[in-house]
């Protein structure tokens, strides 16, 4: 970080003799010493009124006089000329507070990053320089999540300090625009750089009538900037903003409809979020091995969803060849991938489906169960119109035939904010789950918890960092899950065993005692039943 | 489409994706530290503000100053591994039609060199 960097104070001014005098006052008046200060008459037209006026100050500001290129042309030709380590913008008919820049480096300094910029909260004013309100921000909004400093339109560029070197890289400014070439900029910006707010008053910013930005053109570029800027945002990044593209679109059209006069904007949004849900492309990730038939039924279910934009990746986790049937399904559904996972666990043939995911949302399933038609819908549905990035649902389980009715497990009554609660009692079913890619970017992997409880551990890895929403209705029917057999019981204990290992292992999860105690006490119950169970048949106690 | 160029491309994405693993998971640890520190001291705050009616200490300020600059930094990774993650995907996907189809001619060469397609032979009808 530089030590006392050089500010430059831009102050573009077009036809402004009666309000410059006040602004280049309030620049000279800062309290900050490393100044230069340019003023750029943008070919004024008022009979040399606003030249008289910045004549006055030619010993202590640099004056550049141009034919008129607009508000972007004329904040370029500073900028191509500025000295300075840092670009502040300065309108002609708006005031510096005299701390402004000071008190900006400081906390620039304080930020310890070089490309950050800064924006602060200020004061309006009419046009005799009397405050009328206050636009004072919420911190924690930002501090939440960093990216609504633009996208919430909070961002006054008078109010703003740029780094000349994040200028140099993603300038000059859009002179084909007149009225959003600053934010057409800060959104190219943040594609890289943040802008964070300073939680103080430090400009005061001047509202009068002869500002046009309720001009017909002006609104055409507003709506037009502000449609990109909603488009260029990745699913990802809208996860993170809003939880869902859904919300973030509905979030959107709620600002600019009730802060904006951009009103083809919100119809733009409004209408992407109708289609949100419809428009997400669903991956489902289908581990199978060399038992052909229940993958075949799994994969039926998949394909035949009410919610048609999916593709299902089945991953081959076998050691023979792949039989005609699968191969048949991918010639004659584009929809479904075949891709090999070699003879593996079945965590790490989920993982391989897991990377080769293009959907924005995930679901998994294990050969045997099945889908219900409408539970990508649903689920969907759901985690889009609530904001969520995980969710599970409550099932059937289909293994006795026998009965006309399946039994229902309600585990989907298990959500919102689950851990510690998920660490002794994890209802949730592989075969249930539907996760947001960012999941997967921020580090989710079944393998992480290489073992017989990966699943489990995975869940319980989830449950620490997110909401889970739990759907309490019966969107699948599972037929992997074990029955009440010895062999069964004696996986239970062996899972039970590496969760126990794990949670003990975990300086967070260990706190918990009593959870850890309450599955002690589980497995130890799990092998009593399974020592009798074993005795009334005669057989021996399994060892535990 | 170049078989040697996407493996190339394939080659050196796993690396970065891999960095980028170990950074985001970095960065998120800190993150979650932060925000149980600053949860601490916001309720010390609280405490110390009933016993003796204190203002907000500086220490706390500094303390959502980093959290705000790590979760920034932090999301920002992870868009980045999130891209990766898709340019990835597409390259392995690319690989895999370039595999294939390497496959395909490869068979219909054997296959026409029993017809003497590609073997340099002439068939009778072709002697000048």
């Amino acid at each position: 970080m530089i030590n006392n960097p050089r500010v430059t104070i831009v102050i573009p001014v077009y036809n402004g003799a009666n309000y410059l005098a006040a602004a280049i006052e309030s620049a000279l008046s800062q309290t900050y010493d490393n100044l230069e200060i340019i003023v750029v008459n943008d070919g004024s037209t008022d009979g040399g009124a606003t030249e008289a006026v910045a004549a006055r100050y030619l010993s202590r500001v640099k004056y550049i006089a141009q034919e008129n290129r607009g508000v972007a042309g004329a904040l370029n030709a500073a900028v191509s000329q500025m000295s300075g380590d840092f670009f502040a913008w300065l309108s002609h008919d708006d005031i510096h507070l005299s701390h402004k820049t000071e008190r900006q480096i400081a906390y620039h300094a304080k930020l310890g990053n070089p490309n950050a910029s800064v924006f602060t909260d200020y004061y309006i004013i009419d046009g005799t320089g009397k405050i009328i309100d206050e636009m004072k921000w919420d911190h924690a909004y930002f501090v939440r999540c960093p990216r609504l400093s633009l996208l919430g339109g909070r961002i006054n560029g008078c109010s703003l300090l740029v780094p000349r070197r994040v200028l140099h890289e993603f300038g000059p400014f859009d002179e084909r625009l007149r009225f959003v070439q600053d934010y057409d900029l800060w959104n190219k910006i943040q594609t890289k750089y943040e802008f964070f707010h300073q939680p103080e008053t430090l400009i005061k910013y001047r509202s009068h009538p002869e500002q046009g930005s309720l001009r017909e053109e002006a609104i055409r570029e507003g709506d037009d900037l502000w449609i990109r800027m909603m488009n260029c945002r990745s699913v990802c990044e809208r996860a993170q903003i809003s939880g869902s593209s859904k919300n973030f679109l509905v979030e959107m059209a709620h600002f600019l409809d009730e802060y904006t006069v951009y009103k083809r904007a919100v119809g733009f949004a409004r209408e992407q979020a109708s289609r949100a849900v419809s428009d997400s492309l669903v991956s489902v990730v289908l581990p199978f091995d060399d038992e052909i038939g229940p993958a075949l039924k799994s994969a039926y279910s998949v394909l035949c969803q009410t919610h048609t934009n999916l593709e299902l990746i089945m991953v081959h986790a076998g050691s023979t060849e792949l039989s005609s049937a699968v191969r048949t399904m991918t010639r004659v559904d584009e929809r479904v991938t075949v891709i090999a996972g070699g003879p593996s666990v079945i965590g790490a043939a989920r993982d391989r489906g897991l990377h080769a995911a293009r959907g924005s949302y995930i679901a998994f399933l294990c050969a045997g169960d099945v889908f219900m038609p409408h539970k990508i819908e649903r689920q969907l549905t759901a985690m889009q119109d609530g904001g969520y990035v995980v969710s599970h649902t409550s099932y059937h389980v289909g293994a006795s035939r026998d009965r006309l009715t399946l039994p229902t497990v309600h585990s989907g009554e298990f959500g919102g904010k689950v851990y510690p609660t998920i660490l002794d009692e994890c209802p949730i079913a592989t075969a249930t789950v539907m996760l947001h890619r960012l999941l997967a970017a921020e580090g989710f992997a079944f393998t992480r918890h290489f073992g017989p409880a990966e699943d489990i551990l995975s869940w319980i890895w989830v449950a620490q960092r997110y909401e889970i929403l739990g759907i309490d209705e019966p969107l699948a029917v599972i037929e992997s899950l074990g029955t009440n057999s010895p062999g069964n019981w004696k996986r239970s204990v062996k899972q039970l065993e590496h969760v126990l290992k794990q949670l003990r292992a975990d300086p967070v999860h260990v706190q918990y005692r009593s959870k850890i105690e309450a599955l002690e006490q589980l497995r130890a119950q799990l092998v009593e039943l399974g020592a009798n169970d074993r005795a009334e048949s005669g057989a021996a106690a399994f060892p535990a | 489409m170049n078989f040697r160029a996407t493996s190339r491309r394939l080659a050196l994405s796993i690396p970065r994706v891999r960095r980028f693993y170990a950074y985001a998971a970095d960065l998120r640890a800190r993150v979650e530290s932060l925000e149980a520190e600053l949860a601490q001291r916001k309720a010390d705050r609280a405490e110390l503000g009933r016993r003796s009616g204190q203002p907000a200490d500086q220490d706390r300020e500094d303390l959502e100053l980093q959290l705000y600059m790590l979760r920034s930094d932090y999301q920002y990774v992870v868009r980045l591994l999130d891209q990766s993650r898709s340019d990835l995907s597409e390259a392995r996907a690319e690989l895999e039609t370039l595999r294939r189809e390497n496959r395909e001619v490869a068979d219909q060469s054997n296959g026409s060199a029993g017809h003497g397609g590609f073997s340099g032979k002439r068939s009778a009808g072709q002697q000048s």
